[in-house]
């Protein structure tokens, strides 16, 4: 059984949104009722730097696959043994 | 935004007594647990690249690489998540009353506050090893309103923030009466 490896990429960017939508949140909540502090700001400065970093890593390494491939379900365990 | 110093509907001779949060053990529980998630993809990459040949194929690598980014995503998200619920608790003991503001997950904020001519009772709870090394627990304090009461939870020297509440209430009182007896 084969699944064409887009469907993988397609399902990312549906949890990326939902990531975003969350992430959107947290922030809106410290920046409203977050009290003025370095910490507060530390801490939602390094989470936009790392989520940044982390999508732009994983953009980096997702953009050099070939996305028209197939995903075969039944040889997964073959590499492995 | 609220301060240490001022907060919303502030009277004009109020100011603020005590500004709590819980300890600081939360927060090292919050990055303890970010850090150990965040070690498992390694963990299972050292595995694969060593002892199977499963990256070797394009198609199983892109896969192991979107999952791994996603994991990666949320533990950024947990432990960010995590950090907004323990900074956006927060409790604010006055001269006149207590403040109580929770924030119950992403969608849901309570702000809860009671003179302090209403307490009643006001207990301190220091339970297990960690919490009594690190001097840290929850204190209880009853209102008159029939089941509602504040739970102060893990903050630190609760015994000490226990007894200085309630200090303040009998000051409260005692003040109160003075000011009755004096319009009489």
């Amino acid at each position: 059984m084969e699944i064409p490896l887009s469907v993988f990429l397609f399902g990312y960017l549906v949890y990326i949104a939902v990531f975003l939508f969350f992430s959107f949140f947290n922030l809106f909540h410290m920046t409203k009722y977050g009290f003025t502090s370095f910490w507060a700001w530390a801490v939602t400065v390094s989470y936009i730097i790392v989520t940044a970093l982390a999508l732009f890593v994983s953009y980096y390494y997702i953009a050099q696959i070939d996305w028209t491939q197939s995903f075969k379900i039944f040889d997964v365990a073959q590499p492995i043994y | 935004m609220y301060s240490r110093r001022n907060f919303p509907n502030q009277k004009p001779n109020e100011h603020v007594l005590m500004f709590l949060r819980r300890h600081w053990v939360v927060v090292f529980r919050i990055i303890a647990m970010t850090a150990f998630f965040a070690i498992f993809p390694a963990i299972i990459y050292v595995g694969l690249i060593n002892y199977t040949g499963f990256l070797d194929v394009e198609a199983y690598r892109a896969f192991f690489t979107i999952m791994v980014s996603a994991f990666y995503l949320f533990v950024i998200l947990y432990g960010f998540a995590n950090f907004v619920d323990y900074y956006l608790d927060v409790w604010i003991v006055t001269n006149e009353r207590i403040i109580n503001i929770e924030q119950k997950g992403l969608f849901a904020r309570e702000i809860s506050e009671k003179e302090l001519g209403q307490m009643q009772d006001i207990t301190s709870d220091v339970d297990g090893f960690w919490a009594t090394i690190l001097n840290y627990g929850n204190v209880y304090i009853q209102t008159a309103a029939e089941k509602e009461r504040f739970i102060f939870k893990e903050i630190p020297f609760a015994d000490e923030v226990a007894r200085r509440i309630s200090n303040l209430v009998s000051e409260y009182q005692k003040l109160n009466k003075t000011i009755e007896i004096d319009k009489m």
